[in-house]
């Protein structure tokens, strides 16, 4: 599948889903100086000619509540004054709004609604050094003044888990820190952020749950990204892992409280960046004996997941490698068993193959046409831990034959495989 | 048990249970945050803006391609990422 052809320039910010064959993203086509607006229906993307809004303008965020209603929001300018840009989506066509008056240079940035009746869009406020707060509510967008948190503050995310209850983040520039905004009841409050750095904001923000939820952004002090979690009643910052010397964090996604993504940007490689997080991160002990040849031990680490389907990933992430497959959880919910499918087999057979290769190297030897054959395959049941719902350890065992060319002679021998892999 | 004793020991219970929920309830994070490494050879000047998942299986990636002048699409799909 290839990005379909708009522009000689063009870049996406924003995207939302209403199902895995449902999707928008939105961006900006710098040559014609105009949004742009793409949706994906199951097998391709197409780009979707967007309604005239102004001389200038792009689109910055996008929130769909169904397949036939939703909203994009952004900037336009129109040679005298900036403004925020609206446009809305309503059984197959995309309609400009005029947004309510705000001051004369101002912008969106997020967009996020509840349903198809009500929703909130922030942005910034250049003119007043304030953020931008539109609600909208019964058919009509208004302008919410913000709560005061410094002389110069700004929002760039917003997410809420229903009409009462939601956040806003963004940048306190007075004071060099990100800025948490709660919404409970019909009233806006700055919640006082964790302690990160110098100067730091906030991109993104997503709650799972009242209760439960994370904000991402960058440390310009630091060069990193920022990850904040919501947990209780309070935000804490969390270590982020490391990624290079320069880079930051500008989009949040969580499908539960235990598994989500962050995207971001790498400066130093000029490149993008994933973080995904998991409740059962892994360290891989392997080792692997060829009889008549010698053997070889390995530790690396990676993380586990099982879903709900019954199936379950395991990732090694030092070499790149998925192996998939299935499990059962026992009565009882004492241990888990898995069982890799043939693409996990597959998948451990080219592990195997790179790792013979790699051992004849080191020992100034090629080999050639490596074949496994395996007769006996298993993987011990993980005992489930309580804190954490995760197997302490699960331990594979694999055992047949590796034939291949040894400096160009055909030999046969007999191996095994163990690698234990432990939750930490 | 004088009675002022008994109410400095309850004083130091609820203390001590206080404490214990603050530090274990309330900000530990079970789970751990993992780089990944993106799809190989996808480009060689890109970054990500947006990201959107429809379950823990299946979701998307925009931002910018630089190398070839327009949008990036990353597509997840069980485990794997690809250029969408």
């Amino acid at each position: 599948m290839t990005a379909p052809s708009i522009s000689s320039s063009w870049q996406l910010f924003g995207v939302h889903f209403t199902s895995p064959s449902n999707g928008w993203a939105v961006g900006r086509e710098i040559g014609n100086s105009r949004g742009v607006l793409l949706h994906y229906s199951g097998k391709t993307w197409k780009s979707v000619i967007p309604p005239p809004v102004s001389s200038y303008w792009y689109l910055s965020g996008v929130h769909f509540t169904s397949p036939d209603e939703g909203w994009a929001v952004g900037y336009s300018y129109d040679g005298a004054n900036s403004r925020g840009a609206l446009l809305h989506y309503s059984r197959g066509t995309w309609t400009s709004v005029t947004p309510p008056s705000v001051s004369s240079n101002w912008d969106l940035r997020g967009v996020h609604f509840t349903s198809a009746t009500e929703g909130w869009a922030v942005g910034w406020d250049s003119e007043n050094y304030n953020g931008v707060l539109l609600h909208y509510l019964g058919g009509m967008w208004t302008s919410v003044t913000p709560p005061s948190v410094s002389s110069s503050c700004y929002l760039s995310g917003v997410h809420f888990t229903s009409a009462t209850e939601g956040w806003a983040v963004g940048l306190d520039n007075a004071n060099g820190t990100g800025v948490l905004l709660h919404y409970s009841g019909g009233t806006w409050t700055p919640v006082t952020p964790p302690s990160i750095s110098v100067y730091w904001e906030l991109y993104g923000v997503q709650l799972t749950s009242p209760t439960e939820g994370w904000a991402v952004g960058q440390d310009h002090a630091n060069n990193t990204g920022v990850l904040l979690h919501y947990s209780g009643g309070t935000w804490t910052s969390v270590i982020p892992p490391s990624v290079t010397s320069n880079w930051y964090l500008s989009g949040v996604h969580f499908t539960s409280a235990t598994e989500g993504w962050a995207v971001g940007s790498d400066w130093e490689n000029y490149s993008g960046v994933l973080l995904h997080f998991s409740i059962w991160p892994m360290s891989f002990s392997s080792k692997l004996s060829i009889k008549g040849f010698g053997h070889d031990s390995n530790v690396t680490d990676g993380w586990c997941h099982i879903y709900s389907d019954g199936t379950f990933v395991l990732y090694d992430k030092v070499i790149d490698r998925s192996y998939t497959g299935t499990y059962t959880i026992v009565p009882g919910g004492k241990s888990i068993l898995f069982k890799l499918d043939a693409n996990g087999l597959s998948e451990m057979q080219a592990m195997l193959t790179d790792w013979v290769t790699e051992m004849g190297a080191n020992a100034g030897i090629t080999i050639q046409n490596i074949s496994f054959v395996f007769k006996q395959v298993s993987i011990s049941k993980g005992i489930i831990q309580k804190k954490t719902n995760a197997p302490g350890k699960v331990t594979i065992k694999i055992s047949g034959t590796v034939s291949a060319l040894v400096d160009g002679i055909p030999k046969v021998a007999s191996f095994s495989y163990q690698s234990t892999i432990k939750y930490y | 048990m004088d009675t002022w004793v008994r109410i400095q020991k309850k004083r130091v219970g609820v203390m001590i249970i206080s404490l214990f929920l603050l530090l274990f309830s309330s900000s530990f994070v079970y789970g751990q945050w993992d780089s990944i490494n993106p799809p190989s050879s996808f480009s060689s000047l890109w970054d990500l803006q947006g990201v959107h998942f429809t379950s823990a299986t299946e979701g998307w990636a925009v931002g910018l391609d630089d190398t070839h002048g327009g949008g990036a699409l990353l597509h997840y799909s069980w485990g794997t990422w690809t250029p969408g």
